[in-house]
């Protein structure tokens, strides 16, 4: 049996690895939070020291230099219509099959589900999206970020299964709508299913990087990670200014992170234990 | 009857009248055509452009050209360039596989244990990557590559090889290795840290009572309990690994030896220096080729995901 010397050995060896993963985790971001706020003569100085300086100048030079207003307008904008549009079709989607209400639900449903395993088909995509005239374009774009994901109509699915099929049938014999019933009366009870697909999908469609590169070719055009990633090879010398540069994009992220962390990991449990 | 029946057919089943059929149906359909056309069409359609010799150049003809892509590939291509395209890809996968989830279940069973005070911070840290993307998590680790940054210093000092991390010969390779597990750790934890939430306590104090040390109650209760979620995490890393290629492409572009079949498919098809596992560029976008290739790392994946269930689900069984 244990003793307590041998439980207090175990607490330690724990709580070591807890703060080693942390540290593996924490240094590369605050080694480039550090060199963001460092001006260029105390980086050269020391490049792995701790910083003299409070450079927050760098951020305004790197906004200037990059362009950021119009990448992070793009992005807004992208992320914006996609996401609504996806979380919208699939609900639309999600609620009939769920409900049984359309001939052949089982089937769809299980179409739906393939969609996890299929591979992307990226090549035949371009194509259309090249005849269809909206290459280079931010609807083409669009079109290709928006997806009914799988994963959402999947989650969906299981939420509406959760709700009282009567709510249905007071609704349609009271005279409502089924648009209305849906975006009135479905909505805010799937409300939390909502917020995770839907903060996981605002979070894919800003972080893009391989798409945008296959079918953005303006840079007027290019999301934001897009626009950091040629931002940064175009300066691969200024370190301060890349690091800073870094930062204006993650910030938002790490904001949504910060307030939506439950959500966030509901979806990934969601998406990833059953599906 | 009959006209009971008519009545029934033209509304949705149920026990209750609900909406006309027609109406749910085209309020679905926009869905249901997007899906077909953007997501199962195209996945479909890969088999077939992979044997024509279309390009992405518009308005090109492009005609049916039989096996003509296969045989290149695996045939009249450079053999060596070949072996070692699927001899990377084959060591990228099963190494990000393997100690991504064994150091997934080894951290959340660590910061799992009771007396572990902040839990919910260590996980919410662990998982950041995952939330940052690839192109935050790649810059950040080329800033700590950059010269005088501390993995140059580290290279410098240590290995005593001093080209640049992401363009080096030797170490680009595992580096992009370490940085697809240091990003998606976090999110096979995350699985396994819910599992284990699964997990009755009446086992473990029932373990305790027997004389269960840490490491028994982790072989005999946590982990066979955990093994579906062992499953899915390694199906789910394997099937990601075998064709991702974000992360290379964001750090060396494919070039210095870093080049897998995913890769290589991007760049013939998309341009760019990964289309050859030497790093070189193909300068017209072959598609039809790229489709083709797409298509042999398709099947593989899937045989890949076929054999390792097998595996899997008959080691579960002998648990």
């Amino acid at each position: 049996m244990r003793t307590a010397g041998s439980k207090t050995v175990f607490k330690f060896f724990c709580y070591f690895i807890a703060f080693l993963f942390l540290f593996i985790y924490i240094y590369p971001l605050f080694f480039a939070f550090n060199t963001s706020i460092r001006t260029r003569e105390d980086y050269l100085r020391n490049p792995m020291g701790l910083t003299t300086t409070w450079a927050f100048e760098n951020y305004s030079t790197a906004w200037g230099m990059a362009g950021f207003h119009n990448y992070i307008f793009n992005s807004v904008l992208y992320t914006v219509i996609a996401t609504g549009l996806s979380l919208m079709l699939s609900m639309l989607v999600a609620f009939p099959l769920s409900r049984n209400y359309i001939p052949g639900s089982k089937f769809l449903y299980y179409m739906f589900l393939c969609g996890i395993f299929l591979p992307s088909g990226m090549i035949p995509l371009f194509q259309l999206i090249l005849n269809l005239g909206l290459y280079n374009t931010r609807p083409g774009y669009i079109l290709v970020m928006t997806g009914v994901n799988s994963t959402s109509v999947f989650f969906f699915y299981n939420y509406i299964k959760g709700l009282p099929r009567d709510l249905d049938e007071a609704a349609s014999i009271d005279g409502c709508g089924y648009f209305r019933y849906v975006f009135t009366c479905v909505t805010p009870l799937i409300l939390p299913a909502l917020t995770s697909m839907g903060v996981l999908t605002m979070i894919g469609v800003w972080n893009d990087i391989i798409t945008s590169t296959i079918y953005l070719v303006n840079p007027d055009l290019y999301n934001i990670t897009r626009g950091l990633f040629v931002f940064q090879g175009n300066y691969a010398f200024d370190v301060t200014i890349r690091a800073a540069g870094l930062f204006i994009v993650a910030a938002p992220l790490v904001l949504v992170y910060i307030f939506a962390q439950r959500y966030i990991v509901d979806g990934i449990m969601a998406g990833g234990v059953k599906g | 009857m009959l006209a009971a029946k008519g009545v029934r057919k033209r509304r949705v089943s149920g026990s209750g009248r609900t909406w006309p059929v027609y109406i749910v149906f085209l309020c679905m359909l926009p869905g249901l055509l997007h899906y077909l056309m953007f997501r199962i069409g195209p996945s479909m359609m890969t088999a077939i452009l992979s044997f024509t010799d279309i390009t992405g150049v518009p308005n090109t003809p492009w005609k049916f050209i039989g096996l003509d892509n296969y045989r290149e590939f695996l045939m009249l291509q450079n053999q060596r360039d070949l072996q070692r395209a699927f001899s990377r890809t084959i060591m990228y996968s099963v190494s990000v596989t393997f100690i991504q989830n064994a150091l997934a279940l080894f951290v959340a069973v660590v910061i799992n244990n009771k007396f572990i005070k902040g839990r919910n911070i260590f996980r919410a840290v662990y998982f950041l990557p995952v939330i940052l993307g690839v192109t935050i998590v790649t810059s950040v680790w080329k800033l700590l590559a950059s010269i005088d940054g501390p993995i140059f210093a580290f290279m410098q000092q240590v290995l005593n090889n001093p080209a640049p991390l992401f363009a080096n010969f030797t170490y680009a390779f595992p580096a992009v290795i370490g940085i697809q597990i240091w990003m998606y750790m976090g999110y096979s934890m995350v699985l396994y840290l819910a599992g284990m939430q699964n997990i009755s306590l009446e086992l473990y104090e029932a373990g305790y009572i027997d004389g269960c040390n840490e490491w028994k109650s982790f072989r005999f209760i946590t982990f066979p309990l955990l093994w579906p979620i062992i499953t899915v995490n390694v199906l789910l890393a394997l099937i990601g690994s075998l064709q991702s290629f974000e992360i290379i492409y964001t750090t060396t572009q494919g070039q210095f030896n870093t080049t897998t079949l995913g890769m290589m498919v991007f760049a013939t098809a998309f341009g760019g220096r990964g289309a050859t596992a030497g790093g070189d560029s193909i300068a017209s976008l072959r598609q039809g080729y790229a489709a083709s290739m797409s298509m042999i790392l398709f099947l593989g994946v899937f045989a890949v995901t076929l054999f390792s269930q097998y595996v899997m689900n008959k080691r579960g069984g002998d648990n």
